[in-house]
């Protein structure tokens, strides 16, 4: 049954627990999986977020060598963006608080 | 068979020649990811129940008014094209709504993205049953070559996903008996990487 309607930015809103902690930022996380070309990674990096070609050459060597790096980091909503059009791009991303 | 995008100097368009076979192999493969996105309709398991109930109409609307799904695919290849966003346990809820509001105009716009591969290869001449010996040029402005790429990239997760491929795990498929079933698979995965990789080279240039 669904929902009456709500918006996505009313998800954002901190609940009673988290107030607290809501000046902690959040990242994005893309993790390695096999099937991504590394050429493909870094091109998203640049496309999308805008990275110089050595930074998103850097980032994706670490993904690929550490299997995952944090790739961009701001509010909530900017990283559920984030993760939505990493997701458009197929690469495998999630987000968390910042530690 | 196709050695792939190039730039066009002058037009600045990726270009690539395929064989007829190829094209028609493309098609039917972005064919196959559509019907795939599309079948299995990104809907709350309880709405499948009785498909002329009012909420059956709220399902096909999913994702505008938040009603899409909060568990993740149990297919694999859906699984790993629709990851699951919040990654610590406690986030566990936020996942769910985040995919709810996320996953019917994810799915959506891979399915458009396959869609339109298929809709150029035809436009560049493709037939529905393609002669021996003709070649199919494709000609792509930059966006449509951002389209193709992500295209590539679903396919290729698809059929990785199914072979689960694992790093380094080249030896393992070069030795598979000529008659395993999987063979002719990887050689197909192997052919679009190579293709996705000229297109990305030629994007970037």
């Amino acid at each position: 049954m669904a929902t009456v309607s709500t918006s996505p930015a009313q998800l954002d809103e901190p609940r009673l627990d988290e107030t607290a902690q809501v000046a902690r930022p959040w990242v994005t996380v893309v993790w390695n999986d096999p099937i991504n070309l590394m050429s493909y990674v870094s091109y998203v990096f640049q496309s999308y977020f805008g990275y110089s070609k050595a930074k998103s050459e850097k980032l994706m060597m670490q993904v690929h060598e550490e299997g995952r790096s944090a790739v961009s980091t701001g509010s909530r909503e900017e990283m559920e963006r984030d993760v939505q059009a990493m997701h458009e791009y197929g690469l495998w991303a999630t987000m968390r608080k910042d530690d | 068979m196709t050695t792939g995008f190039t730039r066009h100097r002058r037009s600045k368009a990726m270009v690539a020649s395929f064989s007829a076979f190829e094209a028609d192999l493309l098609r039917s493969l972005a064919g196959q990811l559509v019907e795939l996105l599309r079948n299995e309709a990104a809907m709350p398991p309880d709405e499948h129940e009785d498909p002329s109930s009012p909420d059956a109409l709220e399902a096909m609307l999913a994702g505008i008014d938040g009603s899409g799904p909060t568990a993740a695919p149990e297919d694999p290849v859906l699984a790993r094209l629709f990851p699951t966003a919040y990654d610590e346990p406690q986030d566990e809820e936020a996942a769910g709504d985040f995919r709810r509001f996320t996953e019917q105009s994810l799915r959506d716009g891979k399915a458009r993205a396959a869609a339109a591969v298929i809709d150029t290869l035809e436009e560049s001449g493709l037939p529905d049953n393609p002669p021996d010996g003709m070649f199919i040029d494709v000609e792509l402005d930059a966006p449509q070559a951002q389209t193709w790429l992500r295209a590539f990239n679903d396919m290729r997760l698809a059929i990785g996903t199914r072979l689960e491929v694992t790093d380094g795990d080249e030896d393992v498929w070069e030795s598979l008996p000529e008659d395993d079933p999987r063979a002719p698979v990887h050689e197909i995965y192997d052919w679009l990487g190579f293709v996705q990789e000229t297109l990305v080279r030629a994007l970037m240039r």
